[in-house]
């Protein structure tokens, strides 16, 4: 292991860095198949003559114990298009936290409609009914709660919300994805939830993603949809573009659907050795999973204490310069990038701007060993002594 | 419920998979040693400088499919929900293009005006005649093309095309602003990038996209070219009006048939209505006394539909 004795061993002050450039840690979870395993999948479909996306499909859907999966050729799509499906008729805006993945508001665009940001919320990094009722008005069209990484968003308040107002819901929760709330899996709750089957994502499909839901209607309209037809959903004309997804893909994500539980227990390791090594840092704390739902353990996020001299940006700064991608939780808050659509002012987000100064993404998936966990962790702890120094 | 949803998954049915073919696993077992599954990487990047290779045109962006390529186009040139666009008359259009210019909320026109967006849909080879910038959904490649920079050019990529992919596109375009902003757009860092554009997408064009992409250049491109341009001889020899083949340079060849009188034209709109000859994407043009028939030759125009096509 190489210590850092000084500041200036660090690779900011021209040190040698603790990972060489083609050796890089990240943040992205990369799971794979085996080639081997991804050509005998493949060889199976084509034998037996097999629909890879129908066949995926219905394992998405028994994977998360709902009624129907439907698979875009991307999360963005299949998100955009589904929201072009829920919206209510008439209505444009989109009601989500400003602090979330930084792609929603282009989603959100992407669907024709607009973006309408309300404040996160402290506890769970998420949202609760709280906010949205706050921002919800005469044009609201739909809630998109996303849940964050790690925690959930308040699932049972905003339910609630959801019937008290008649404005449907829809969960993103790809962060969550291969979670439970309550005991039961994620995928059923509100209209619709979202899952991304993005290399970086749980599971790895190359690129793709999905919708699942219980409704009947909705399914029929998203398959239409994908399809690049129209529909009449909900009273009024609801028009779709050409996005399925591509066999190649749906194969890839069905070996990733086979070693699932393994992928969550390589996870859950790394964790478990982030969640021993952080345990006595002064400043540094692991946000942890709740151990009585199952979670994906695909995330290490750290909440860095405002009140240290090393601040969350110089610690970010100071990783990346050693190679070790860390990242900054969803910054920039999307008020703040996207701010045309500010209703009033910056006080609105206090929350949002808060978290988004306050936690750092470490790296773990593919391409980080126990042992490079044992070095990021060895850096991180110089990094504080002789900063805060 | 059953027959509906079969209906629309009928996009699902797979094509010819490539399990067995050593041309694939060689491209795929290259995506599992680099690890890198998603955009833009080694593979896309040798499909890109052979398709510069084939068109001649300076940029080729992959896109994940013809939609969300078209799509993001039109974003690029600025259009906006309610915005006309000009699509020349005569012009049969697909399914997908329709559904594109359905979801953007766009007008159609049909008389040529310079000052709103154009697309053609060009049976032949895309060609500069437009002032402005346009764009053209060629339905085959042509070899040695030689467009000026008002185009882009949309390759759909799927398997009613010579590349035979399950999904797959790319953009041709000699403009290297509009492909700076098309790459941008399509890995999703146009807002956070150094390139601004007002609404972002996400069209990545995976690795294993590129595997087969590379591996249908390599087997099916040439046996399709091949067995097209016989059919497209066979199906010349048989018609009774003066019919050409157009051929060598095409990725898949082309049949031009000259009809002699123009009374013709409305009998066989008529009839390919009926037979929903749209997909087929026959196009007319009048070129001085004559009226020409640009028929593609794809592999599902078979010796059946033509037939029906020589009954009009």
């Amino acid at each position: 292991m190489k210590y850092k004795k000084s500041r200036c061993d660090f690779a900011i002050n021209g040190g040698k860095e603790v990972f060489s450039p083609d050796c890089v840690k990240t943040t992205m979870n990369l799971p794979a198949p085996s080639f081997n395993n991804y050509i005998k999948k493949l060889l199976f479909c084509e034998r037996e003559s097999i629909n890879s996306i129908d066949l995926l499909e219905r394992s998405l859907a028994k994977f998360h114990d709902t009624k129907y999966a439907i698979c875009f050729s991307s999360c963005f799509t299949g998100m955009a298009i589904t929201m072009r499906a829920l919206a209510i008729s008439g209505k444009k805006e989109v009601i989500l936290p400003s602090l979330t993945y930084r792609r929603m508001t282009d989603i959100i665009l992407w669907s024709g409609l607009t973006p309408k940001y309300c404040d996160n919320n402290f506890t769970n990094l998420g949202v609760t009914s709280l906010e949205i009722s706050k921002v919800i008005n005469k044009d609201t069209a739909l809630i998109l709660a996303p849940h964050p990484m790690v925690h959930l968003s308040d699932i049972d308040s905003i339910e609630e919300l959801s019937i008290n107002t008649g404005i449907p819901i829809m969960f993103d929760s790809v962060e969550a994805s291969g979670g439970s709330y309550k005991g039961r899996m994620l995928g059923s709750f509100g209209k619709a939830e979202s899952f991304s089957l993005h290399p970086s994502k749980l599971m790895n499909a190359c690129e793709g993603g999905y919708i699942t839901t219980n409704d009947k209607n909705l399914y029929l309209a998203l398959i239409k949809m994908r399809a690049g037809k129209s529909i009449e959903y909900n009273n009024s004309t609801r028009q779709g573009h050409l996005s399925k997804m591509n066999n190649y893909h749906a194969i890839m994500a069905l070996c990733s659907l086979d070693m699932v539980q393994n992928i969550i227990e390589g996870n859950k390791i790394k964790y478990e050795l982030y969640f021993k090594l952080l345990e006595d840092f002064q400043g540094i704390s692991l946000v942890c999973y709740d151990r009585k739902e199952k979670r994906n353990y695909k995330t290490i996020l750290i909440k860095v204490d405002e009140k240290l001299h090393l601040n969350r940006d110089i610690l970010h700064d100071i990783l990346n310069k050693e190679n070790i991608f860390a990242r900054k939780f969803y910054y920039p808050a999307q008020h703040v990038t996207h701010g045309k659509f500010l209703t009033k002012n910056y006080k609105e987000y206090e929350v949002a701007c808060s978290l988004q100064e306050q936690y750092l993404l470490l790296p773990t998936g593919y391409s980080t060993s126990c042992k490079d966990i044992e070095i990021i962790c060895s850096t991180i702890r110089q990094a504080i002594k002789l900063y805060s120094a | 419920m059953n027959t509906e949803i079969e209906k629309y998954n009928a996009y699902h049915l797979p094509k010819k998979l490539y399990g067995e073919s050593e041309t694939y696993q060689k491209y795929v077992s290259t995506v599992f040693d680099n690890h890198y599954f998603s955009n833009h990487w080694e593979l896309a990047k040798i499909l890109e400088s052979e398709l510069i290779n084939i068109t001649k045109i300076k940029n080729c962006v992959t896109y994940m499919n013809s939609s969300i390529a078209l799509i993001s186009s039109l974003h690029i040139l600025g259009v906006k929900t309610g915005d006309s666009i000009n699509i020349g008359r005569g012009v049969i259009l697909f399914d997908w293009i329709i559904g594109c210019i359905k979801y953007l909320d766009l007008n159609i026109c049909r008389e040529f005006d310079s000052d709103i967006v154009s697309i053609v849909l060009d049976i032949d080879a895309p060609c500069g005649k437009y002032d402005s910038q346009y764009i053209s959904i060629p339905t085959r490649v042509h070899y040695e093309n030689n467009i000026n920079n008002n185009c882009i050019s949309i390759y759909n990529m799927d398997r009613e095309t010579c590349f035979n992919m399950d999904t797959g596109a790319f953009i041709a375009v000699n403009d290297d602003t509009f492909a700076h902003k098309l790459r941008h757009m399509r890995s999703s860092y146009g807002r956070t990038g150094e390139v601004a554009i007002k609404i972002n997408g996400n069209g990545r064009f995976s690795e294993m996209q590129a595997a087969e992409a590379l591996t249908s250049l390599e087997t099916d491109c040439q046996n399709n070219l091949s067995h097209n341009f016989t059919k497209a001889v066979s199906f010349a020899s048989k018609f009774k009006y003066k019919a050409n083949v157009i051929g060598e340079n095409y990725t898949s060849p082309i049949l031009i048939i000259k009809c002699p009188d123009h009374n013709s034209l409305v009998k066989i709109q008529i009839k390919l209505d009926l037979f929903n000859f749209e997909h087929e994407s026959i196009s007319f043009e009048i070129d001085k006394n004559d009226i020409l028939i640009r028929v593609p030759l794809k592999p599902s125009l078979n010796d059946n539909l033509f037939s029906c096509l020589l009954s009009c």
